[in-house]
């Protein structure tokens, strides 16, 4: 692997022919060393952990991006180790394995040959602990891949990685013939500047003007005199694989680039060398290839939404490596009609679950007894959601430690069945009411919104609701792949139920899991059927996301997984890339499937076969589709954004530009208004507190009554108007004043009269 | 009438100098004439409770019970028609209603030889005419009458207090045409949790909507706010959504707010033209 990976750095190997490798059916290449046979869902994974390792040292914005693949393009017969590896990688890969955790990655056969001097230069290079260590050591915490590594050549490991002079040159310098000559320990620093001493006749291999690039922060210079250098087949090969879909997660790959391109030099001791060296060399070799992906990736870019794109065509550095890379990002910011989904934090006000006469009062149950305890039980309710609201977010709070007692002690005496299904009821109905909200759909405003509303308009709201978004949404870049949750008081839910509540619920429990609640299999194999998984898949992902360590394990959801993994391996964007939308629906298939396959470790077999094809027929709005993956998005901002900011590494933090939104009233008096709202709030109470069967009934009633009196006041209207009309006519303008005034009153006071019917029909 | 918190804790201080007698109470109400006498008494009782919590412990001994119990023997021996229980009482620092119960009690356990009934005691208590020693009904009548805090008649006072203004409120919402269940149409109706007033058709208060009422004819300071919440008020919310408070005689306006939901003090128009002074609502939202 490594070597296959080196050969075709140094030349060795036609990075065409692994391309095409790629490309085939076949699963094996063989090349010039023939006891390398490598399998092709090895490779992926290891270019990819081999790209995190080379730029970790890089890497200071945001967390890591686990490279690991799950369990999808695992091999059936795999090689022993190398699965060990990618999953103890993935454990701890990217800034937190930095230095130690390296494991060599090149034959240091071939190392020996050709990469003399980077032995001697790592020490100095990395200013790291590598060198120092022992090989054998380092043999053993690789794993499997060390054994792997030890079968191709068992002599000192050497690194091959972008800080090192070698493997990547320094701007300008001669690549692969320095090695022998250069056997100093001393590292020169690389001037910034054009003119360098030994530099080499340039000829650039890239079409793009990067000589025009002016050398601000970071010396964005062509890469001269190299030809094709190994710079250039890292991208070429991550470029292939990224478009053929064979990355598990495209949007953990674009913010991988993304960090790669905003990647900062840690090394800002007094040690000037070393701050040259990765400074110019490293970062610089970064910038580089993040920029060249992205170009590659245009496509993809371009669907990204606005303030992403704005923020990438901004940014100084691709300004400086790329012009026109920035000028098509610039082009596609007002084209992008990509929304990221606002995913705010929800009311905090409780709407309790009103208590009915009909079914709550003492008539319903058998005894004292029996009612007293149930009415203990709705305020112990109340009272851990209430402390939940105020202490959840608290660092260090726990569930289980500060209610766990509470809700036990509260189930543990509900003794008859009846109780149960009391507290059922109850503990249901509130769930719903505070789970199904409006705040789920994107359409309707919630009640702190409606509130908001009445003081300040539809205009002024939205800005308020991103404002809102920019202070409370959490700054800190968490990375591309948050992990799935219970959004706002699901999580209370949830834990509540968790809290090993008693025996009997337990068991209901139990038996519940052996009904299917949802048939997803059948929903799954309809939509498949049907060519609708573009509508489907992103809700079930969300769903299954959301399952236990048991869920994974029944039947049905386990046929479920694997159809959606088969779905996953099946769909490739690049399959009809001239077809706009539909690369966007099989994007957002891709993105949201890669997404749950990264985030869940479900061990899935494949399930029954689909044809390849019957993917998906819908077309969609880009817009739809993006909402669905913005997280990501909203993520590729933070860390453009805390790069602008400069401030990225030290505080974590972004400085947030905001323009106030003044409170100024549009239209209707602020005190009209807010009696509007007084008005719909009561109703809302009072309904809140009936049953449901009263509001059907007033809404229909009214829906009726409503309609009739239209059709009256048409009528006299008509008539009155047909008549003023006439009168108009006789006794000219000045009578008619008069007249309109009268006809204006008369109609007032019908209508006036059908209201007060309409009161008293009700009350 | 709201006070701050800062204005409350120094009349608070300034009580603990008084007695529970109708003397100090009059010196109250001179050091502080800006304030109502029934807000003043109200906060009175509160601290004077929390005092007495404070210092019971140190009378109920039975060394010292029976001391108090010689001293009134000897005592009324010498005076019998002097005030002798009621001076003991200020002169220990007792309630002299608590007084007169643990020297009836003591009594009566030389009477009958046993342990006495309570409900024997309460009576006794409420009716000193049945006690047969007429020198000690006297001076339990006396700690009765005297005493502002304790006793079968404050209780008396406090209930018919609290009636009254049950029915001032049932009448101001007759008069304003809403339409509620009162506390005891709830209990018919079975209801687990019964606030005085549960409106039918929710309205407004300074822009809180309402649901349900609650009549308190005290003062609300934090620890009777508390306790309170936790029995009844946070019962109510949580069947019948926010309500509203009445303490006729003021609170504190500091007191806790519990953000959205728990209360809001903060009232900045008047309530209405004929309705209880705002100074009394106190809107649990």
């Amino acid at each position: 692997m490594a070597a296959l990976l080196e050969s075709v750095l140094l030349r060795k190997v036609d990075v065409d022919k692994v391309v095409d490798w790629l490309k085939s059916e076949g699963e094996k290449l063989s090349f010039s060393e023939p006891q390398l046979a490598i399998q092709k869902q090895e490779f992926v994974p290891f270019l990819l952990n081999f790209l995190r390792e080379q730029s970790s040292d890089a890497l200071t914005n945001g967390p890591a991006t686990p490279a690991k693949t799950p369990s999808c393009p695992r091999p059936p017969a795999q090689t022993p180790g190398f699965s060990d590896k990618t999953s103890c990688r993935s454990a701890g890969s990217g800034l937190g394995s930095r230095g130690g955790s390296r494991v060599q990655l090149f034959s240091p056969k071939s190392a020996g040959s050709t990469l003399v001097s980077g032995q001697t230069r790592h020490g100095g290079g990395r200013g790291g602990p590598q060198s120092d260590e022992p090989g054998g050591r380092r043999s053993a915490r690789g794993g499997g891949h060390g054994r792997m590594s030890e079968q191709v050549s068992p002599s000192t490991p050497a690194h091959l990685n972008f800080n090192n002079l070698e493997d990547f040159p320094p701007v300008g310098s001669c690549p692969v013939s320095s090695g022998t000559s250069k056997p100093s320990r001393r590292i020169n620093p690389t001037p910034v500047s054009a003119d360098r001493p030994h530099s080499k006749p340039k000829t650039c291999f890239t079409s793009t003007p990067l000589q025009k690039a002016s050398s601000p922060p970071l010396g964005a210079e062509p890469l001269e005199g190299l030809g094709l250098t190994a710079k250039f087949l890292n991208v070429f090969i991550f470029c292939y694989v990224f478009t053929e879909n064979l990355v598990p997660n495209v949007y953990l790959e674009l913010f991988f680039v993304m960090q790669l391109l905003t990647s900062r030099s840690l090394h800002t001791h007094n040690d000037e060398e070393q701050l040259s060296l990765c400074s110019v060399n490293s970062v610089h070799n970064c910038v580089y290839f993040a920029v060249k992906v992205l170009e590659n990736q245009f496509q993809l870019v371009a669907h990204l939404d606005k303030c992403t794109l704005r923020l990438l065509a901004e940014n100084e550095r691709v300004a400086s490596f790329s012009p026109d890379l920035k000028d098509r990002l610039s082009q596609a910011q007002n084209r992008s009609t990509a929304k990221v989904r606002h995913v705010l934090s929800t009311s905090t006000f409780i709407h309790s679950v009103p208590f009915q006469p009909a079914t709550d009062n003492r008539s319903n149950f058998g005894s004292d007894k029996a009612f007293h305890p149930l009415k203990k039980k709705r305020d112990i309710f109340y009272e851990a959601l209430r402390e939940w609201e105020d202490l959840h977010k608290e660092p260090g709070w726990n569930f289980d430690a500060a209610l766990g007692t509470k809700i036990r002690g509260m189930m543990s005496q509900l003794t008859s069945a009846g109780n149960h299904s009391h507290f059922a009821r109850l503990f249901l109905k509130q769930l719903v009411q505070m789970c199904k909200g409006p705040r789920t759909s994107t359409l309707s405003v919630d009640t702190t919104d409606a509130d908001l509303l009445g003081m300040l308009g539809a205009d002024s709201l939205g800005r308020l609701k991103r404002l809102e978004e920019r202070l409370i949404q959490p700054h800190r870049v968490v990375g591309p792949c948050p992990p799935p949750s219970f959004p706002g008081h699901q999580e209370f839910f949830r834990d509540f139920i968790q809290t090993k509540p008693s025996r009997e619920i337990q068991e209901a429990s139990v038996a519940l899991r052996s009904k299917v609640v949802l048939d997803v299999c059948a929903v799954l194999s309809n939509s498949v059927r049907r060519r609708r998984t573009i509508l489907t898949v992103p809700w079930l992902v969300e769903f299954l996301s959301m399952l236990d360590f048991i869920g994974p394990l029944l039947l049905c959801y386990r046929v479920a997984l694997g159809t959606l993994l088969l779905l996953y391996r099946s769909d490739s964007p690049q399959l009809n890339r001239h077809e706009e939308m539909c690369y966007l629906n099989k994007l957002l298939l891709v993105s949201v499937l890669g997404w749950l396959f990264q985030v869940k470790e479900f061990g899935v077999e494949f399930g029954p076969e689909v044809s390849r094809g019957s993917v998906t027929s819908q077309r969609y709005r880009s817009g739809l589709m993006f909402c669905l993956v913005s997280a990501c998005s909203g993520e590729f901002r933070k860390l453009l954004a805390a790069f602008v900011s400069g401030s990225a590494a030290k505080s974590g933090g972004i400085i947030r530009k905001i323009t106030p939104t003044s409170a100024e009233l549009k239209g209707t008096p602020t005190a009209n208004r807010s009696q509007q709202k007084l008005q719909v709030d009561l109703e809302q109470a009072f309904f809140h507190n009936q049953p449901p069967s009263l509001r059907r009934t007033v809404e229909f009633v009214a829906e009726r009554v409503g309609s009739n009196a239209v059709k009256h006041i048409n009528e006299i209207a008509r008539s009155m108007l047909y008549s003023h009309g006439w009168m108009n006519i006789y006794c000219g303008s000045n009578g008619s004043v008069k007249i309109e005034c009268e006809l204006l009153q008369i109609v007032a006071f019908r209508v006036s009269v059908f209201t007060s019917t309409f009161i008293i029909f009700f009350f | 009438m709201r006070l701050s918190r800062a204005e409350y804790k120094e009349i608070a201080r300034w009580t603990e100098q008084l007695r529970p007698t109708r003397q100090c109470m009059k010196i109250l109400k001179d050091r502080y004439p800006h304030h109502s006498q029934s807000t003043l008494l109200s906060i009175f009782s509160l601290e004077y409770q929390k005092r007495t919590k404070r210092t019971m412990s140190r009378h109920h001994v039975p060394d010292v019970m029976e001391r108090y119990y010689q001293r009134y023997l000897s005592e009324t021996k010498v005076r019998p028609t002097a005030p002798v229980l009621l001076e003991l009482a200020n002169e220990v620092d007792l309630s002299p209603a608590l007084m007169a119960r643990i020297i009836l009690d003591r009594f009566l356990k030389d009477m009958d030889g046993g342990m006495p009934s309570k409900t024997v005691l309460n009576s006794m208590l409420k009716e000193p005419s049945l006690i047969q020693d007429h020198i000690l009904a006297n001076n339990i009548y006396q700690c009765t009458i005297n005493d502002c805090c304790y006793g079968p008649l404050v209780d008396c006072i406090k209930h018919a207090v609290g009636q009254e203004h049950e029915v001032l409120l049932r009448d101001k919402l007759m008069e304003r045409n809403l339409s509620f269940l009162d506390e005891n149409q709830l209990r018919t109706m079975g209801y687990d949790k019964t606030p005085d007033i549960i409106l039918e058709v929710p309205v407004a208060v300074e822009g809180h909507i309402i649901h349900w009422i609650e009549s308190k004819a005290s003062f609300g300071d934090d620890h009777s706010h508390r306790t309170y919440l936790n029995e009844q008020f946070w019962s109510y919310w949580n069947r019948f959504g926010p309500g509203l408070v009445i303490y006729w005689y003021g609170f504190i306006e500091e007191l806790d707010c519990q953000r959205d939901r728990g209360l809001d003090p903060s009232m900045r128009r008047p309530l209405g033209h004929h309705g209880v002074d705002r100074q009394q609502w106190l809107p649990l939202s």
